[in-house]
């Protein structure tokens, strides 16, 4: 089933990696990738996405203050973390987040990717 | 007739006593050798000296009042310093040839008597003396008197030497404890900044080194699932960037770490 999937990361390359990947597993989901967190909170409503792939470590709006103001905005669209931080810190604090779906650290298996595609 | 006199003297030294026993500063025993003294005994000086440990203790009772000295040196007078020596009681008849201090200066024709007493025991000293005359004469019927007001002086004085003696400890603790709790504080503190410093560290680590990295071996994946997925010219310069980018992040991991452990003396 097609879903619509949001990639965010300050990195261009992470979201190469990232569109490439998803295209692996189906080349029917849409993917909208974004390098700059606060045009993709722009396009929230807009693309309304199945699932939103979510980078920690970015200038100006880190990934936590994304998501404090998705939830500001009472948006709940399930968010996978993906990050290089292999620290037990931010797992744990991701906790703190309800729709947060999973922490997945980089570079993310392809079986994993399926996993959480499918 | 005597026995009245000797209920008077009773009744005095009952006062004295009391008087004393509920003394709780050396303020309070001056007042109390003030008030009391003269119905025990005639005198016209009555001095006693103490010791214990660092603490020397001098009482003069005279007509005037009386006044209490502590120091951590003793002042002995001469005829004091003979006494300390002797260890035995002593008379003396002709007490205007010692070198004594003002206070002991008779009225014209009083022809005085100077008298002594040292008691030792192992931990303390206490010397007593009075200076009689004609106008108040002491005799040998008042010695037992004295010798129960310098026992009760000395019970009274050497109570006061310990809770002196224990003030003083308790504020060397507190002031130990005081010092160790500003130690405390600043260990705490020197521990904060570095665990601080260790997280931001670690922090670096976690996102900057490992960011870089983590491209690198996204794109060798990407090539290992399928190598058409991307092509050569897409895949290179974005090797070339990441390793690039590795480079720095390292680089300032170890500028940075060295800098703060210098910094922390680790």
């Amino acid at each position: 089933m097609s879903k619509k999937i949001m990639v965010v990361d300050d990195v261009e390359i992470s979201n190469f990696i990232m569109k490439k990947m998803i295209s692996n597993v189906s080349t029917e989901h849409q993917v909208y990738d974004f390098t700059s967190p606060n045009e993709a909170l722009r396009q929230m409503d807009t693309i309304n996405p199945d699932l939103v792939f979510l980078d920690l470590n970015m200038p100006v709006i880190d990934g936590w203050s994304f998501m404090e103001k998705m939830k500001e905005s009472g948006n709940l669209c399930p968010i996978y973390i993906l990050t290089s931080s292999t620290s037990e810190l931010d797992r744990e604090r991701s906790k703190a987040f309800s729709n947060v779906a999973g922490f997945l650290i980089k570079p993310i298996p392809a079986n994993e990717l399926s996993l959480v595609l499918s | 007739m005597i026995n009245q006199v000797l209920r008077i003297t009773y009744e005095s030294f009952s006062n004295f006593s009391n008087n004393l026993n509920r003394c709780r500063s050396f303020e309070e025993i001056r007042e109390c050798f003030t008030v009391n003294l003269k119905y025990l005994f005639n005198y016209h000086v009555f001095r006693a000296t103490y010791h214990r440990n660092n603490a020397y203790v001098n009482v003069v009772s005279t007509t005037n009042g009386t006044e209490l000295n502590i120091s951590d040196k003793a002042h002995h007078l001469g005829y004091e310093e003979i006494l300390l020596k002797e260890c035995r009681p002593m008379q003396w008849q002709q007490p205007d040839e010692l070198e004594l201090p003002a206070c002991f200066n008779l009225p014209k024709d009083e022809e005085g008597v100077l008298w002594g007493w040292n008691f030792i025991s192992s931990e303390r000293h206490i010397t007593v003396s009075v200076l009689s005359g004609n106008s108040k004469s002491f005799t040998a019927k008042d010695i037992n008197f004295l010798k129960l007001v310098a026992d009760n002086l000395e019970t009274k004085l050497l109570e006061l030497c310990l809770i002196k003696e224990l003030d003083e400890k308790n504020a060397l603790i507190s002031k130990i404890n005081e010092e160790q709790k500003e130690t405390i504080k600043q260990r705490t503190s020197e521990i904060e900044n570095k665990n601080k410093v260790l997280l931001e560290i670690s922090v670096l680590n976690a996102h900057s080194v490992r960011e870089p990295l983590s491209r690198i071996l996204g794109l060798i994946n990407l090539m290992t699932i399928d190598p058409a997925l991307a092509t050569f010219a897409e895949m290179l310069p974005r090797l070339q960037q990441s390793s690039k980018d590795l480079d720095v992040a390292l680089q300032n991991v170890i500028k940075r770490t060295t800098a703060d452990l210098l910094k922390l003396k680790v």
